[in-house]
């Protein structure tokens, strides 16, 4: 889907005059189904779609192209076109608390924070329960700065909706901004069990522990980046190297016993090998620049970098 | 007086990498020479982060791999460190921030620091402010303040209290920042990060200065 997205974006670019309804239409499926965060040229190109080629879409594509252009525009500081396009949306669901929030989501953009509360806290007399508008306070408090109350609020909603993946990974980011690291450690380790094949959940995991330090946490992060360089068959650059941090932090003596502790003495090779091999193909012009730290990594002493 | 100049393809580079990622942190470091008692000079940037300034394995890396580089390269050493915040408020170093100076300050005590104040970045695009980057250097208390105020070094000593542009041209820099921006050049610029999702992509950005030659006319860099 990547490569279909690059190629529309450049047909796009590309275009003499007013680009075409399909190529248009299909960039805005992509980015909605990529979830990718573009919003300048998706307001662009979702303006023009709305302008010129309205008839080319069912009635529910063009509403959900309307609220995605919507918050494109407010990401994009284009106030005075998306005042226009939320009072379009609101003007076709009157009674809509999706199409509600986005006025709230307006004066957010605005800066009118207070007002933005407002509205939130009229949808929430209709229905207190309502996902969309508790998750849009927890984005208003850490809009204002208000990290510690937007924690509290995030952490209530997930003890209701538990399963909302996108919740769990905006709260560790916001605990990693506050510096809570082992908060933020078990939020990865809420997503590591909802999305159990995810190598990049292993990383972000691993990292977090590597970042709290301590011989028992150098430990378990390395059979996570472990872990992830088996989920991407060796390719994930960020596991090997963890591999070798979390390694040369590691002092204790391992003895050869078993296939496991084995696989455990090695590990520290396997992927320095590993390493080398995808340096030399993808990024020789670094290979000097890496040579002298996989060495010193690999000499241990329990420094590190 | 100890001034800190700065080269504008270095202060492109990081305007690029803001502009790369808009709703993000990043942060990266600063390369140039400074010999004691004379000025700071910062030639190029290396862009780190954008997604993970919050963690340790990419930055130790990320560091030891520049640090590589420089001794490698010879010429130019990391003096300093760099970021932006994700949020629209006040041009600070925050608490992370400030450890990852204290780090850089380790190897280098002349090391200062650059932030993006994002209010005044809006004001630099409206030309209503030259210079949206916030000077920082480490008083005698081993705090980073900002350059200038009164915590800083007021005895006129060895700390760079001053940002220079190398030219002096803000407006210049203002419409290299526009034009390159126009180009999309931007999205040509990688990050430490995007290298390790992709190898190929090269933190050096060798293409990118090659680039920024042809994008702004009758420019020596």
């Amino acid at each position: 889907m990547e490569i279909e997205l690059e190629e529309v974006e450049r047909q796009l670019r590309g275009a003499k005059g007013v680009p075409s309804a399909d190529k248009l239409i299909k960039y805005l499926r992509l980015m909605r189904d990529l979830h990718i965060r573009d919003s300048p040229t998706v307001a662009r190109y979702g303006n023009i779609l709305l302008r010129h080629y309205k008839n080319h879409l069912s009635e529910e594509e063009l509403w959900t192209v309307y609220e995605q252009v919507a918050i494109a525009a407010l990401d994009s500081h284009a106030l005075q076109f998306a005042a226009s396009v939320v009072a379009a949306i609101n003007r076709r669901f009157p009674e809509s608390v999706r199409a509600k929030r986005l006025q709230g989501m307006y004066y957010e953009a605005v800066g009118d924070y207070n007002k933005a509360e407002g509205v939130y806290n009229d949808l929430l007399t209709q229905d207190a329960a309502n996902e969309m508008i508790l998750k849009r306070m927890v984005a208003l408090e850490r809009s204002r700065g208000n990290l510690t109350t937007a924690i509290d609020a995030l952490r209530k909603y997930l003890d209701t909706f538990a399963n909302d993946k996108e919740g769990w990974e905006e709260l560790a980011e916001m605990y990693l901004e506050v510096q809570n690291y082992r908060q933020a450690a078990f939020c990865y380790e809420e997503l590591l069990m909802h999305v159990p094949g995810n190598s990049s959940y292993f990383v972000r995991y691993a990292d977090v522990l590597y970042t709290i330090g301590g011989p028992t946490n150098y430990k378990t992060a390395r059979s996570y980046y472990a872990k992830a360089i088996e989920l991407t068959a060796g390719g994930s650059l960020r596991a090997l190297f963890g591999v070798l941090a979390c390694s040369a932090h590691i002092t204790d003596k391992v003895t050869l016993q078993d296939a496991r502790s084995r696989a455990q003495i090695e590990l520290p090779d396997v992927s320095t090998q590993a390493l080398l091999r995808i340096y030399k193909q993808h990024a020789p012009d670094k290979l000097p620049f890496v040579e002298p730290i996989l060495a010193k990594l690999l000499s241990g002493h329990g420094h590190g970098l | 007086m100890v001034a800190c100049i700065v080269d504008q393809v270095a202060l492109l580079k990081i305007l690029a990498h803001a502009a790369k990622f808009p709703s993000s942190s990043i942060n990266g470091v600063l390369l140039g020479n400074c010999a004691e008692g004379s000025n700071v000079e910062i030639h190029d940037v290396i862009p780190l982060c954008h997604s993970t300034v919050t963690l340790a394995p990419p930055l130790e890396i990320g560091l030891a791999q520049v640090e590589s580089y420089t001794h490698i390269a010879g010429g130019l050493k990391i003096v300093g460190y760099y970021q932006s915040d994700a949020r629209f408020g006040p041009g600070d170093l925050s608490p992370l921030g400030r450890k990852i100076a204290d780090k850089v300050f380790e190897h280098q005590s002349d090391a200062v620091v650059l932030v993006l104040d994002n209010k005044r970045l809006e004001q630099f695009c409206k030309a209503q402010v030259d210079n949206p980057f916030e000077l920082f250097n480490r008083d005698g208390a081993k705090a980073w303040k900002r350059a200038g105020s009164s915590g800083a070094a007021a005895d006129g000593g060895d700390t760079a209290t001053k940002l220079q542009l190398k030219g002096n041209d803000w407006k210049q820099l203002r419409e290299e920042f526009f034009t390159m921006f126009k180009q999309l050049k931007h999205r040509t610029l990688y990050d430490f990060e995007e290298h390790l999702d992709d190898p190929a992509k090269d933190w050096l950005n060798r293409n990118f200065s090659a680039g920024l030659k042809f994008v702004l006319p009758g420019n020596a860099l």
